[in-house]
């Protein structure tokens, strides 16, 4: 076992373990996974009591999800439970580079989402302050004259390319209003190059990026000496990977004998992220799969910190599979951006018969200019040479590539929050 | 004065951004109808007028959401 897993689990010394969820556990080998759908039947059927603990400025004692996995989960917690969750908060943002003399403008959904609270707290923890409550209060402090007090910025990729086209069109730009954001953590569950590039066009800022989701809080982070890898926030959590064979579409259902620890896990290995998050007195969650799919780096990051780090792939139910050949989502990206530059926006793409021998990938690429059939070839090139690719090229017409024109002024080809929509399968 | 504004078929948060590009337009005691069709926009609506004060009131027109607000 992995010596980072072993640890947390000696030192928690909570097995053999009980637990509505779970039934009884003799030791921690012995969970099961734990998917999505199942979390959900066990929270619909076990609604939390509101008197468990007070969250302050949300009225409720669980955060809900998004329900963009399919179904909306309440995720509850203790006021202990909420502790450690803000300690664990406070720790991610301080690699990032957040400090206790920064100011934060939190762009994170209204109260009573997880993102608010998180960055709020966390901010506060460290001695941070906070000016506003959410994305829906982002103008209050211009109103007040305090604005430029701000010093750092938390919110979703898309969420701060709309702010910084609102404070454009409101007050001639973000450096008018923000002019002293220096840096912001964003989250979601990718970081798109071209968004990358706007929103730093927009805020002028140095971006770090926080992978977590609701169901496990904050799982990765960036550090601001990094590269587009994660460090793991292992003081809490435990992560463990579902190797990519193993929940390619069409495969069958993998089993908890599937996994493998993070530290046994080779450089380059790709997986389906399974987490454990045992420091919870309310809901342990034990071996939960998040449905993100990471590759697993293990070279010395430049900031000096040891240990496996992760690069998010995308989600599990977006991999398209060609014949045999695995493609991501941000793998898409990334052959774009190798093929084009930075001469384009956006992407999105219809995949038909997925994970069968006749599957076609249709790719539309919003582009100023007309890249043509020069540009259709290098991209259709770069994506063949993404992830372990087999040895047969899929023909021209399984894999076609086209160009619209820029992408529109208002409103993206792909829609949405955190969780963009540009892949449809048919 | 009353404005109206139909933000059908925009995912949140754009509803709300337009709803307040349009807000600042008007005086204390003005309205504004915002028709959207995101469910959650009710959340982001609901928060805006809990943290500015405005007077909120939301009806369902078959697939429609339709938000008065009175400006505070």
């Amino acid at each position: 076992m992995d010596s980072t897993l072993e640890s947390a689990i000696r030192g928690l010394g909570t097995f053999p373990y009980e637990h509505d969820l779970y039934g009884r556990l003799e030791k921690f080998e012995d969970a099961p996974l734990l998917t999505p759908d199942m979390l959900f039947r066990y929270t619909s059927s076990h609604p939390v009591q509101e008197s468990i603990t007070e969250f302050g400025e949300c009225p409720r004692c669980y955060f809900q999800t998004s329900g963009t996995s399919g179904t909306a989960k309440q995720i509850p917690y203790s006021a202990a439970d909420l502790e450690r969750q803000i300690d664990h908060e406070a720790q991610s943002f301080a690699l990032a580079g957040l400090k206790p003399s920064d100011i934060v403008l939190t762009l994170a959904s209204p109260p009573p989402s997880l993102s608010a609270w998180a960055t709020i707290n966390g901010s506060t923890r460290l001695g941070a302050s906070v000016l506003n409550t959410s994305y829906v209060d982002f103008d209050a402090p211009i109103g007040v004259g305090e604005s430029h007090r701000a010093t750092f910025v938390f919110g979703t990729p898309l969420m701060l390319e709309m702010i910084g086209e609102t404070c454009v069109d409101g007050w001639g730009g973000v450096e008018a209003v923000y002019p002293n954001v220096r840096q912001g953590i964003l989250y979601g569950d990718l970081l798109p190059p071209a968004l990358e590039r706007r929103v730093k066009r927009l805020w002028g800022i140095d971006i770090r990026f926080l992978y977590g989701s609701v169901e496990a809080d904050v799982i990765a982070m960036s550090c601001p000496e990094g590269d587009d890898t994660l460090h793991i926030m292992d003081q809490k959590i435990v992560v463990e990977l579902l190797p990519e064979n193993a929940v390619r579409p069409g495969s069958s259902a993998p089993s908890s004998a599937d996994l493998i620890a993070i530290n046994d896990a080779p450089a380059g290995t790709r997986g389906e992220v399974v987490v454990t998050d045992l420091y919870r007195d309310h809901m342990p969650l034990i071996r939960y799969r998040t449905g993100d799919l990471v590759e697993i780096a293990t070279s010395e990051c430049p900031c000096g910190r040891v240990g496996s780090r992760l690069r998010v792939l995308g989600r599990r139910a977006n991999m398209i599979d060609l014949g045999g050949r695995i493609l991501h989502e941000i793998e898409i990206h990334h052959a774009i951006e190798r093929a084009l530059g930075t001469a384009w926006d956006d992407w999105s793409a219809e995949i038909a018969g997925n994970a069968t021998s006749a599957a076609r990938m249709s790719l539309t690429v919003a582009a100023p200019g007309d890249p043509g059939a020069v540009g259709a070839e290098a991209i259709y090139s770069e994506l063949l040479a993404c992830g372990a690719a087999p040895a047969e090229r899929p023909a021209q017409e399984a894999l076609l590539v086209t160009f619209a024109g820029p992408r529109p002024a208002q409103g993206l080809i792909a829609t949405g929050d955190a969780k963009a929509q540009r892949l449809t399968f048919t | 004065m009353r404005r109206e504004l139909d933000t059908s078929g925009s995912l949140c948060p754009l509803p709300l951004l337009l709803a307040k590009r349009e807000m600042r337009q008007l005086g204390s005691g003005d309205e504004l109808v915002v028709t959207a069709t995101d469910p959650e926009a009710s959340v982001d609506f609901g928060a805006w007028v809990a943290v500015e004060g405005h007077l909120l009131t939301e009806h369902r027109d078959e697939a429609q959401l339709v938000f008065t607000i009175v400006k505070a």
